[in-house]
């Protein structure tokens, strides 16, 4: 039985190696204190020395104290005589007991001031996951024989917190190293990521200076003629026209996804009239209409403000309503309504086009879904195939639902998405709707329709 | 107001926007002049008697945020026309800067078809005639 005393002394040394804040000199700095405390309940020893092995045998790290506490093991002692193969000391240890050793000279260099103070050496295993992975050595002033039950328990004792000491030196040293490597290569992600959202920026504007000015050009070759141009001639501008536009709108897609997938836009919800922001965009939207014959239509009703972030709802509108104008025939019918079951508000805009088979309707959010076999080719369309897919990651973002009816081809399609309402409730959760932007905010590219 | 008494500087870098501009409100019969960067748009504020201003933002030398703040130092004979941004730089910041200092509008050119240009700018010269 170890006595009360050295069980204090136990719990002391336990708390401290759990205490020592530098990890990776942890056993440096506890080893000086088991030595000291072991002497102060009444042990009389004259260094203390540990071994680590390594799997296949082999001496990976070694530790010495004693009250001078300058010199290493390998000055001290001869490590590898400790581990000799096949001798009587290291198969005891091999199997978990404690050794015994008189023969003095045969581990302690001679020049050892202290050599002559040291008659017997306690060689304890040091185990970790039921395997030897090092070995504790106490030099003793007493002879071999003079050696209880009691000392041997209490040095297998202290060379559990030894490894433990060990176990924390190793894992925290590898942790911080580890720690450092992920916030180094976070730094250099965070750096990359900025490179290419600045270089898209770049890119984009770029590229849309001189896609404005064959635009521009088109336009007045179009509009501003000085000589009539041919049935055949205007059709190929007018197509040059549509096409150029459509790659405009392309880019603005296009850094709209990079955006909304990198985080940097910003969702701040308040709480706005959505049929007056619906009749501002039928107003918006009207010119294009008249131009395609096309019928608009707001089935409006009184309803709660919703909670959303107007200028996104703002975005999608533009976006639904856009679609429905180019899946439109001349002559077509484009109905914006509203319901509500006092908790969502839902905004359906219903267009008398192309319409949408049965099997693609649930493509159609996804990121460049073109459809082949119901929708209208794209290019004839102007659609860029990611306006669906950027409005179903807003409104995502706002709580709110997006889906799709048609009752097949040229049935006409009807466009449904969803906000919550203002309610008492949602306002008293109003942080919960707001999304911070990770880094720099950026804004939408304006939908072109 | 009449348009051949309406006199429209436009600094742009790019000489195919530049010339496009200055065409298409020519068409209209304003008188226009141009200037290619905003060091000589600029001096051309500071000198002449314009009754709007359409400035770009990326341009080499002065950009247009610069040229809109020098004014507000050194503004010669410039006395309220308004200055509207017509670029092609859409994020808020610009935005608001180009407002805090002073622009009286904020034309994106990707976004707009020239007849919308055109609409817009003879909105800007109904409100200051």
């Amino acid at each position: 039985m170890v006595s009360e005393d050295k069980i204090r002394v136990f719990l002391k040394l336990q708390q401290l190696a759990l205490d020592i804040e530098e990890s990776t000199k942890l056993l440096e700095q506890f080893l000086p204190a088991v030595l000291q405390d072991l002497n102060l309940a009444g042990s009389q020893y004259i260094f203390l020395a540990a071994l680590f092995i390594d799997d296949s045998g082999n001496i990976k790290q070694t530790f010495f104290t004693d009250k001078s506490n300058n010199q290493t093991a390998g000055q001290v002692t001869k490590p590898e005589n400790f581990l000799q193969k096949g001798s009587e000391w290291e198969m005891k240890v091999m199997y978990g007991e404690a050794a015994v050793i008189s023969d003095v000279a045969y581990f302690i260099n001679p020049a050892y001031p202290e050599i002559s103070k040291i008659h017997s050496l306690l060689m304890l295993p040091i185990q970790h996951a039921q395997k030897l992975s090092g070995v504790l050595i106490l030099a003793r002033s007493k002879t071999a024989d003079q050696i209880s039950a009691e000392e041997i328990e209490f040095g297998e004792m202290i060379t559990r917190l030894v490894n433990l000491s060990f176990r924390l030196q190793d894992t925290e040293g590898s942790l911080t190293k580890i720690t450092q490597q992920v916030y180094e290569m976070n730094a250099k992600l965070h750096q990359l990521d900025k490179l290419k959202d600045d270089f898209v920026s770049v890119a984009s504007h770029e590229l849309r200076t001189p896609m404005t000015a064959i635009r521009s050009y088109v336009w007045m070759a179009l509009h501003r003629s000085d000589v009539p141009l041919s049935q055949k001639l205007e059709k190929y501008l007018y197509r040059t026209l549509v096409s150029t536009e459509r790659l405009i709108s392309l880019v603005n897609d296009m850094l709209n996804v990079s955006r909304i997938e990198s985080g940097h836009i910003e969702i701040n919800p308040q709480s706005f009239d959505i049929v007056a922001l619906v009749r501002d965009i039928m107003e918006e939207v009207k010119v294009k209409a008249d131009e395609k014959r096309l019928q608009l239509l707001t089935l409006e009703q009184k309803l709660p403000p919703v909670f959303a972030d107007s200028d996104k709802v703002h975005e999608i509108l533009l976006n639904l309503i856009g679609n429905a104008m180019k899946f439109c025939y001349p002559g077509g019918t484009i109905a914006v309504s509203f319901f509500t079951d006092g908790q969502m508000v839902d905004i359906s805009i219903k267009d008398s086009g192309a319409g949408i088979m049965k099997d693609d309707l649930s493509k159609l959010f996804h990121k460049f879904s073109r459809l082949d076999n119901s929708y209208t080719a794209v290019s004839t369309s102007g659609g860029t195939g990611l306006g669906l897919y950027i409005s179903k990651s807003l409104i995502d973002l706002m709580h709110g639902k997006i889906w799709v009816t048609s009752e097949g081809v040229d049935k006409g399609a009807t466009f449904s998405f969803s906000l919550p309402i203002a309610s008492q409730q949602v306002l008293q959760h109003a942080e919960q709707f707001q999304v911070k932007a990770k880094g720099e905010v950026k804004p939408l590219e304006p939908a072109t329709i | 107001m009449d348009n051949a008494k309406t006199k429209i500087l436009i600094i742009e870098d790019d000489q195919f926007l530049r010339e496009f501009y200055q065409e298409l409100l020519q068409g209209e019969r304003y008188i226009v002049e141009a200037e290619p960067d905003g060091e000589k748009g600029l001096e051309a504020i500071r000198q002449g008697q314009y009754n709007l201003i359409l400035l770009d933002i990326m341009m080499p030398k002065i950009d247009g945020l610069q040229v809109l703040r020098d004014l507000k130092i050194n503004p010669g004979n410039f006395k309220n026309t308004p200055i509207v941004v017509l670029t092609n730089l859409g994020q808020d910041a610009i935005i608001k800067q180009a407002f805090d200092l002073g622009a009286a509008g904020y034309l994106i050119k990707s976004a707009l078809s020239p007849d919308q240009v055109l609409k817009e700018i003879q909105s800007y010269l109904q409100k200051n005639p």
